[in-house]
């Protein structure tokens, strides 16, 4: 299980076509109604199926990305000039579920629901300690042996299985979680893909889905998604450990956790594990236990130790062998 | 996982996860008696910047010595950010930010247990040589909208949040943001959007 390729590209074609619609159609009737949507569920169903008939009946070939074809895209989505603004909490949150879909076509989630609970449950209990409580907070267990984890603007934090089982206690899982939520809360990864005017383009071009060449928007998710993939500034992932070590401090949580987790990452990388995507986008773990050294406050200091939920992570590794 | 007896009285292997688990539980216990936890083997690191040694864990704690980048120094103890070690200017306690532990001490089996001290869990596995997802398998992969509504089921609500922190007796305090773009400001990126 644990060695299972996760990959899957055998999924028809017209699902990649239906979601950007679906997600566009999300913007077009985005208002104050549409900021309390909770996902893709309340606009699934019925109306995607119509789409994705309606694309079967008019769809264009998807064609291979290449550089001058997003230069194209984006000369194209440009030309669509600022309308479909819409809620900017919602669009981000629209935004990144697009991009955890995209994500979850080669990641599975682990399948294990008393697993995926409780690190759902350690995420909220670090999220509402932040600046974003009401955020649709998603935490998900993937498989892969790699070391990582993902912040995706909106809300969705995913930790492999790799980077899972080098943690030993809860207080080690929060402080992970920390780091993902702090990441989000300053919308490190949302700002870059406005940065790359991902953000407009892609609610345009998903609205327009009917004139535009779905390649276009194969292009734009591909690139909203790479982000994901590519590092950030240093600058952002010391503020995302700084602040991810005080959100689960403030939880509750042992606050010197996430430098054992640093450790840990730096051995395991010795020993052979694959964080080879950690690493291409992270300082190395020396540099930010360095960093984290330099920062501890007295009050802080007090919140180190570990907490009486420590061992609760391998109270439910014994129960899920 | 039940602990169970095979007929020859051998336990299975569920069994020295329990075992695993109630000898960290005493380990554990010990540790909150002592203070301090008690690294199984000592742990030889390198000093990755020049630092004080302190007789005590803490930052108010008196100067004992100093140590300068490159130095070996023996870990024998932690607690919370510090490491109690052992170097040429004698025995105190050391930010662990400022030691690097010797990687080749914790290759093998419990190499993550080694590296806190905590205990195994039981749970580690060896995944060297796997390789994970690519860039490529992302940028590339088939949006799954049916995995991304399983994922829509995983929510947790506040309350449930709530119920499952209060259960295991953690208590919420008060931290202030640190470090320079955190000192003084209470809502990093900017104002909270939420109701």
């Amino acid at each position: 299980m644990r060695n299972r390729n996760p990959l899957r590209h055998s999924s028809p074609r017209t699902r990649l076509q239906a979601l950007p619609v679906v997600w566009g159609l999300a913007l077009l009737l985005a208002g104050a109604e549409v900021a309390k949507a909770d996902g893709l569920d309340r606009i699934g169903g019925a109306l995607g199926d119509a789409l994705q008939k309606k694309l079967k009946t008019t769809g264009t070939a998807p064609t291979a990305t290449s550089r001058s074809s997003v230069d194209a895209a984006s000369k194209v989505v440009d030309a669509l000039a600022g309308a479909a603004k819409g809620d900017s909490r919602q669009q981000e949150i629209e935004l990144g579920r697009g991009v955890a879909a995209k994500m979850l076509g080669a990641y599975d989630l682990v399948d294990d629901p008393a697993l995926q609970a409780y690190v759902g449950n350690v995420g909220m209990i670090v999220a509402m300690r932040g600046e974003r409580p009401q955020l649709p907070w998603r935490f998900a267990l993937v498989e892969s042996p790699s070391v990582n984890a993902y912040a995706v603007p909106g809300g969705v934090v995913f930790i492999t299985r790799g980077l899972y089982e080098l943690l030993e206690t809860e207080d080690e899982l929060a402080a992970v979680l920390g780091h993902e939520v702090a990441h989000v809360q300053r919308k490190h990864h949302y700002k870059v893909m406005q940065q790359q005017n991902l953000v407009g383009s892609l609610s345009e071009a998903a609205a327009s889905q009917v004139t535009v060449d779905s390649a276009l928007l194969d292009t734009l998710w591909s690139r909203a998604t790479e982000v994901m993939t590519r590092g950030l500034d240093k600058s952002a992932e010391y503020e995302a450990d700084r602040d991810g070590m005080v959100l689960a401090a403030r939880a509750g949580y042992d606050a010197s956790a996430l430098l054992t987790v640093l450790e840990k990452i730096s051995v395991s990388a010795a020993a052979g594990s694959d964080t080879s995507m950690l690493y291409s986008t992270h300082p190395t773990p020396a540099a930010r236990l360095a960093a984290l050294g330099d920062v501890i406050t007295p009050e802080l200091e007090a919140a180190a130790g570990l907490s009486r939920a420590a061992w609760r992570l391998q109270e439910i590794a014994a129960d899920n062998p | 996982m039940r602990c169970r007896t095979s007929i020859d009285g051998r336990r299975t292997t569920g069994c020295h996860i329990l075992l695993a688990g109630a000898l960290v539980a005493v380990t554990f216990a010990l540790s909150l008696l002592g203070g301090a936890v008690a690294l199984p083997v000592t742990l030889k690191g390198t000093v990755t910047k020049d630092d004080v040694i302190r007789a005590e864990p803490e930052l108010a704690s008196a100067a004992v010595g100093n140590v300068k980048t490159g130095a070996t120094v023996h870990v024998l103890d932690r607690r919370g950010f510090w490491q109690r070690v052992e170097g040429p200017a004698g025995k105190g306690w050391l930010k662990m930010s400022s030691v690097r532990l010797d990687s080749s001490v914790s290759a093998g089996a419990g190499l993550a247990a080694l590296a806190t001290g905590r205990g195994a869990t039981g749970n580690i596995v060896t995944t060297s040589g796997t390789r994970g997802i690519s860039v490529e398998d992302l940028t590339d992969a088939v949006p799954d909208t049916d995995e991304l509504q399983r994922l829509e089921d995983l929510s947790v609500t506040p309350e449930q949040a709530q119920a499952f922190s209060q259960e295991a007796g953690l208590t919420v305090r008060e931290v202030s943001y640190v470090g320079p773009s955190g000192s003084g400001r209470s809502a990093p990126g900017g104002k909270p959007d939420e109701k």
